[in-house]
């Protein structure tokens, strides 16, 4: 006999709005994206707060389908494709996004010192970092914009962690947790 | 030469390009993951317009959401835009943002720095906006 209401406390105490674990695609993530959108509006959130956690959100999904997807390493890629996870829930008045997926050893040196770098500018700092990067002659035709993770950090305003943690010999598991 | 009316969906925006009134308007929200896709035919559509344009072109970005790969073509309109005002053509571009909404403000502050343009920006009151809805 299943325990409904071990789980059902579970989901209660830990407040949490979503979770997803698994491969990402452009529907799902505008799925999850449309979901939380109604999901935001039960909770009455103001339409600046609503509107942080969703393009926080989309910039946190699409990097990880970016690197889970656009980087194709030759070794155990089916492993890498299912990493994305992400939970998003409310504590104590505040919006937690807690996300993740795990990157290919050869990409995690530039990562770590590109968030490491990032988390130590100001706000003066950033706004000319963004101009300076947004500003390029060539536009991607493919990917993001590489600007995702200093607008998850300027729209948090610095509420943001990142962490990585040693899988194997090929990832590492590269997460952020944000709080709005 | 032929307008552009595309209908908005949850994640690309409305858009509406008229040659003939100069009148050209982005709204809704823009989180694409592909912004290539969706905005190449947009650049593509201005080049040809500014063969040719009206006396006065105004470009009016009304947005939700957007996403930072959109915000480089955004960027990149403006851009066509700028080349036009640089050869004495009147453009000017308007920039909404709901009065809540500092992040969409910064944004337009941030493509003002980069691009020699008139932009207006201009403050939605949400509570006027849902009168006019209901």
């Amino acid at each position: 006999m299943l325990d409904v209401e071990k789980y059902y406390d579970f989901i209660k105490s830990e407040n949490v709005i979503l979770s997803h674990r698994g491969s990402l695609d452009g529907d799902l993530i505008d799925g999850i994206i449309q979901l939380v959108d109604k999901r935001l509006d039960k909770y009455k959130t103001r339409t600046r707060i609503k509107k942080k956690v969703i393009n926080i959100l989309v910039e946190c999904l699409q990097n990880s389908f970016n690197y889970t997807r656009k980087y194709q390493p030759e070794k155990n890629y089916e492993y890498l494709i299912e990493s994305p996870f992400l939970i998003l829930m409310k504590e104590e008045g505040n919006f937690i996004i807690f996300t993740g997926n795990y990157v290919a050893f050869d990409k995690v040196k530039l990562l770590k010192e590109k968030t490491k770098h990032l988390c130590t500018l100001s706000d003066e700092e950033l706004r000319v970092y963004y101009i300076k990067n947004l500003n390029k002659d060539e536009l991607p035709k493919e990917g993001g914009a590489g600007l995702g993770l200093v607008d998850i950090i300027r729209r948090s305003k610095h509420q943001v962690s990142f962490d990585f943690k040693e899988i194997d010999e090929n990832y590492w598991l590269f997460t952020s947790l944000i709080k709005i | 030469m032929d307008n552009i009316e595309i209908s908005g969906t949850s994640k690309t925006p409305d858009v509406k390009f008229d040659a003939s009134t100069g009148m050209l308007e982005i709204s809704g929200r823009s989180i694409p993951e592909n912004s290539y896709q969706f905005y190449e035919p947009l650049l593509s559509w201005l080049d040809n317009y500014s063969a040719n344009p009206q006396e006065l072109t105004v470009l009016t970005f009304k947005l939700d959401y957007f996403n930072t790969s959109s915000s480089m073509y955004i960027l990149g309109i403006l851009k066509k835009l700028e080349k036009l005002f640089l050869t004495e053509h009147k453009a000017e571009v308007k920039w909404y943002y709901d009065a809540d909404d500092e992040d969409m403000l910064q944004t337009g502050e941030d493509l003002k720095q980069i691009v020699k343009l008139p932009i207006d920006m201009i403050e939605i009151d949400q509570e006027e906006e849902e009168e006019i809805s209901d």
